[in-house]
């Protein structure tokens, strides 16, 4: 029965034609076999390089729901592991982040060294000694992991598709945030992690294209002035991939209130502008910084004159998120500087944050409502037809050296995009 | 440091009335509470391994007075989503504890027990313990900082979109 449910569901998401089933964002069985295709397959995001700066450092996050160790090992090799001792499967690290060089289980004290060898066992003489090659066993490894400019991916596949190829023209934009960092990226103040009642797809649409919601969901930021008018000179982008922009080119946020703390970080942006669009191309100057964006599956930044802050969506159940979330500054900057980055960007994200708890308050009954609908066997289509057929190449509107397809502010070229991929791994194309 | 048991009961009534005005949406009067260098902080706190420096705090909220206002303002906006319809919020302050007291500056502990409801089925309670700093002036008492620490290292409320 369940074969046939996923069947039929599938048989209505045409996201090509705008058309996506409710079911997507509720179901049990939808979200399963997304577990075990888009996250199982695609690479993740998993941290920055500076959250394990030094030997010993480690973080534990999740790659759609397999528990992870991240850590940087005594030879400075940053390795994944799952977060499972081999012995009984107890969750060997419980923490979220420390430093050590040993993982030692709490059941039975088996240790393992930070690059994964198992190096203590009780009891190994006499008990096991003819009958564990201690040599030959250790944590599971992650079997891919990269390391992109300041960033830790890693897929669980045997053999993802090649890096580069998975992030295709997403490639460029993102290397116009890495390259302006110039290897001094840092998270600041910590990573926030938030429970959020609905399907991680929800959320993310935010970053990956929906401009279109900014106007009503976040009216109240323009009538208590901390924006202007929501302008048209928003664009969407789709790169290709599964992956979107919503460029946001410059304007926008200048006129924000409470910047002046902010001076030293606008300055580096306005400076990067300059040595980027030389590198790459004078679209830069049309777009930069270029707002929300996402990597696909799970990614999402927020790129702005006032912050950069950024986002993973990791999946808890189908109508369940954990958010996990920070700021990103440059590490170079003075305290004050990027403190007052920080609250800047706490005023609007985050969970008390005056933008993004409207949003929650949004995605928390889409998902009331969807578990009651669908228990009616329900399944109405959402519509995702904006700008369908209205998109045009990104060169042609943002200038020489911009990749990848536009829209205008409403359009959902980027979802309609990130929907046909998340089509491809469900239906074993990808 | 001594605190008389009058002082000690001036400053929890100061610490009930100002909860109560929270919970009656009298955001405005609550404003008048606040010195002119009012400064808030929200944290969570980190699930690390045991140090002799305490709990490791995520900051979410950092605020001066000037952003608290607008946080205010918002409320009476048309387009408050996170409190339109409102919530109904009841705030229990408790094991308040005068910790210091220097000139008329006193630092002040107390839990705080947030119950709210959002006219679903989902029950949200936030937990917290509170570092205020209280000023003495003529006319009485004005809270000029507060730290409150969500005693969640993942949080399980939808937002927070309330004053804790």
């Amino acid at each position: 029965m369940p074969n046939n449910k996923i069947e039929d569901i599938l048989k209505s998401f045409n996201p090509e034609k705008g058309e996506v089933p409710f079911s997507l964002f509720i179901d049990n069985e939808i979200y399963e076999l997304e577990l075990a295709t888009v996250f199982k397959k695609s690479w993740l995001f998993l941290g920055f390089e500076n959250m394990i700066k030094y030997p010993g450092d480690y973080f534990t996050t999740t790659m759609g729901e397999v528990p992870v160790i991240v850590t940087r090992d005594q030879n400075n090799q940053v390795r994944v592991f799952l977060n499972f001792c081999i012995h009984k499967g107890m969750k060997l690290c419980r923490a979220t982040q420390g430093n050590s060089q040993f993982f030692r289980c709490p059941y039975h004290g088996w240790t393992y060294s930070n690059d994964g060898k198992l190096v203590g066992v009780p009891y190994y003489e006499p008990a096991y000694v003819n009958n564990l090659d201690i040599e030959k066993q250790g944590l599971i490894a992650v079997p891919n992991v990269k390391l992109y400019k300041g960033t830790i991916w890693a897929s669980l596949a045997e053999k993802p598709k090649p890096f580069d190829d998975f992030l295709g023209d997403m490639k460029l934009y993102l290397d116009l945030i890495f390259d302006m960092f110039e290897g001094n990226m840092e998270v600041y103040g910590g990573i926030h992690r938030w429970l959020l009642p609905v399907n991680w797809k929800i959320p993310l649409e935010n970053f990956a294209g929906d401009a279109y919601h900014a106007p009503f969901t976040h009216a109240s930021a323009v009538s208590i002035g901390l924006r202007g008018a929501y302008g048209n000179n928003v664009r969407i982008l789709y790169p290709g991939e599964g992956h979107g922009i919503v460029s946001v080119p410059g304007g926008l946020a200048r006129k924000a209130v409470d910047i002046d703390a902010l001076t030293p970080f606008r300055d580096r942006l306005s400076k990067a502008v300059e040595t980027l669009s030389q590198k790459y191309g004078e679209f830069v100057k049309n777009m930069f910084p270029f707002g929300p964006l996402n990597v696909f599956p799970n990614f999402s930044m927020h790129f702005t004159w006032n912050y950069i802050i950024f986002r993973v969506w990791h999946p808890r159940g189908p109508t369940l998120t954990e958010l996990q979330g920070g700021i990103l500054v440059f590490s170079d900057m003075p305290e004050e500087t990027k403190r007052q980055i920080l609250r800047r960007a706490l005023h609007e994200f985050g969970p008390a944050g005056v933008l993004e708890q409207d949003d929650a308050e949004v995605w928390s009954k889409i998902s009331e409502n969807g578990v009651s609908i669908r228990k009616g066997s329900i399944d109405p289509k959402l519509i995702y037809t904006r700008g369908l057929g209205m998109d045009v190449e990104a060169e042609k509107v943002l200038g020489k050296g911009a990749k990848g397809r536009i829209g205008e502010y409403y359009s959902d070229v980027s979802l309609r995009g990130f929907y046909s991929t998340l089509k491809k791994y469900l239906t074993g194309e990808e | 440091m001594s605190v008389s048991y009058d002082e000690y009961m001036e400053i929890l009534s100061f610490l009930y009335k100002e909860a109560m005005l929270l919970d009656d949406k009298k955001y405005k009067e609550w404003l008048s509470l606040l010195t002119e260098d009012f400064e808030y902080k929200i944290f969570l706190v980190d699930f690390v391994p045991y140090t002799n420096e305490g709990p490791k705090l995520i900051t979410i909220l950092d605020e001066d007075r000037k952003a608290m206002e607008r946080r205010i303002n918002r409320l009476y906006t048309e387009y408050a989503w996170a409190e339109d319809p409102q919530s109904h919020t009841l705030r229990v302050i408790s094991n308040v504890m005068i910790e210091s007291k220097v000139d008329n500056v006193y630092n002040v502990r107390s839990y705080l027990v947030l119950h709210r409801d959002r006219g679903d089925l989902k029950d949200e309670v936030f937990y917290a313990k509170r570092n205020d700093k209280i000023v003495k002036v003529n006319e009485g008492y004005k809270l000029s900082k507060r730290d409150v620490i969500i005693m969640e290292s993942i949080l399980r409320e939808r937002n927070v979109s309330l004053i804790l």
